[in-house]
This record gives structure tokens, sequence and C-alpha cells, in this order.
């Protein structure tokens, strides 16, 4: 694939965030950075969307209920 | 922003020679102009000519596609990575993936996967659409950059995809793709995945 630069960066975290950020990693097989990585473009996504006056909601396969997330 | 990937080898079908061909990451004006003044009048002309049935024929059922608009809703998300074929300096492949979703499939449920949003060749080298088509490879270069993007995102070269009819039997007959069935929340296509396994399988 392309060459892109990448730029280190350090990340502190809580123990909870950093449990939550390992449990993630281990639940998709992939690196912090990834996980990480992943995180950012949802945001971004979400952004984008919201932007556009989208609105993000959560449906129940069950009862397809649906329930919008509130984002600030 | 568009950047070199690698030089690939496409067959033309009328010389039977390889040419060189480069594969590119992302878009940029000339890929778009080309789609608009080359692609588009001959899908838009067929598209006018045709019943549904004859662009399944003719493998054109993406003639609606708008590959401008798709850059300008999708070229400034870090979720989604568009790549393009060039040879003889002329567009002749298109793509667009995202990363964010996931596997569908027993196995690998849950896990990410890299998702083939839409992906097209110059309508010139579709034989269903051009009685002398030219270059043949064009998709097999695409859907290789897809499992290259998988392996680097550390999805481990999975790839997923919803399939227009017309191209049904190449996913699941040429690339080997598990064949999911019909998608009621995606117009009834079909819904493929490629696993690790076959994925590594295309790439050798």
């Amino acid at each position: 694939m392309a060459d892109q630069i990448k730029r280190t960066m350090t990340l502190n975290l809580t123990d909870a965030e950093m449990r939550v950020l390992e449990q993630l990693s281990t639940q998709k097989d992939l690196s912090k950075t990834a996980v990480i990585r992943q995180a950012l473009r949802l945001y971004q996504l979400m952004e984008m969307r919201l932007a556009r006056g989208e609105k993000l909601f959560f449906e129940s396969d069950e009862t397809k209920e649906k329930a919008e997330l509130m984002l600030l | 922003m568009k950047s070199l990937v690698s030089t690939v080898d496409l067959l033309n079908r009328v010389t039977g020679q390889f040419v060189e061909a480069q594969l590119y990451s992302g878009f940029d004006e000339k890929n778009l102009k080309d789609f608009e003044s080359q692609w588009l009048p001959l899908l838009a002309k067929k598209l006018r000519r045709s019943t549904p049935e004859q662009l399944a024929e003719a493998q054109a059922q993406d003639a609606r596609w708008n590959w401008r608009r798709k850059e300008l809703a999708w070229g400034h998300a870090l979720s989604y990575q568009a790549f393009a074929v060039e040879a003889d300096s002329v567009t002749q492949g298109l793509m667009y993936v995202s990363k964010l979703r996931h596997s569908r499939l027993a196995g690998q449920l849950g896990a990410p996967v890299i998702y083939v949003e839409a992906i097209a060749t110059a309508p010139w080298n579709r034989p269903g659409f051009s009685p002398q088509p030219k270059y043949k490879g064009v998709g097999q270069v695409l859907m290789q950059a897809a499992i290259s993007l998988s392996i680097d995102e550390e999805f481990k070269g999975r790839v997923a995809l919803h399939a227009l009819p017309q191209s049904e039997t190449w996913y699941r007959t040429v690339l080997g793709m598990s064949d999911l069935g019909p998608d009621p929340d995606d117009h009834n296509m079909r819904y493929f995945e490629l696993t690790t396994e076959q994925a590594m399988k295309l790439i050798r």
C-alpha cells in the first residue's frame, strides 16, 4: 500500500481507559494503535454526518425500537 | 491525496500483449474528469437505450453511479479510501472502500473487514458492454488492492461487499468469495465476504 508518513505520539490513559482499549484490542484482534485509528475514523464520520444535520440512532433488532444517540 | 501504490500488468485483449498500468491510492481531478468525459457518456447512452435486463447483459448496472458525488461525500473521511487504475494515461478502474464494517460470516463474525462500497472497470473493458473489450484484469487488481489494504489495517485480508447482479458470478466463481445470500437491508443484493484463507489465494 502507498507509503503514508506516520507520526508517533504518547497517549496518556487512565487504568479504566487502558482496560477498555486492551479489551477492544483482544476482542477485535487488532493492535491498540489500530483500535485507536478505528475510533478516530468513527468519531470523524459521526461528526461529519451530524454536521450535515443527520441523526445517529441505535435500532433494536428484536423490537425495531430506535433510540437516538445524543452527542454534545 | 493521490499516491502511486504500484505498477501492475493488464492484458490488452485486442493485441494479446500485457501493458503496464498504475494503481493509485486516492483520486485526483483527472480521474474524475476521465469518468465524466469518457465513461459517463457511454454509460448514459446505454442507460437511455436499455431495459433493466439489457443493462445487466451489458454489465452496466452501475450506469447511475456518480464517482464525483462519491468523492465529495467520502473524500475527506478517514474511514473511506479511493483507488484508481490508469493505463494509457486513462482511468481504467475506480474503487471506493470503507474501513468501519464488520464481518457477518461465521468463523470471523464481528471482525473488522474492508468493505467495497463501489468498484467499476471502464465501460470499454467490459465484455458485455463492448464488442471488443480492451483491458482484462482491472477488477482483479482493485480487489487485490482491497486485500492488501485489509492486511495493512490488521484486518487479515478480510473483504466484504454487496454485488450488483451482473457481477455475482465473478465474485463467487472467479474470486471464490463466500456468498451469504440476498440482503433485505440492501436492495436484496447478494452479500459476499472473503475470508483470510480465500484472500491469501488471490494475492499469492
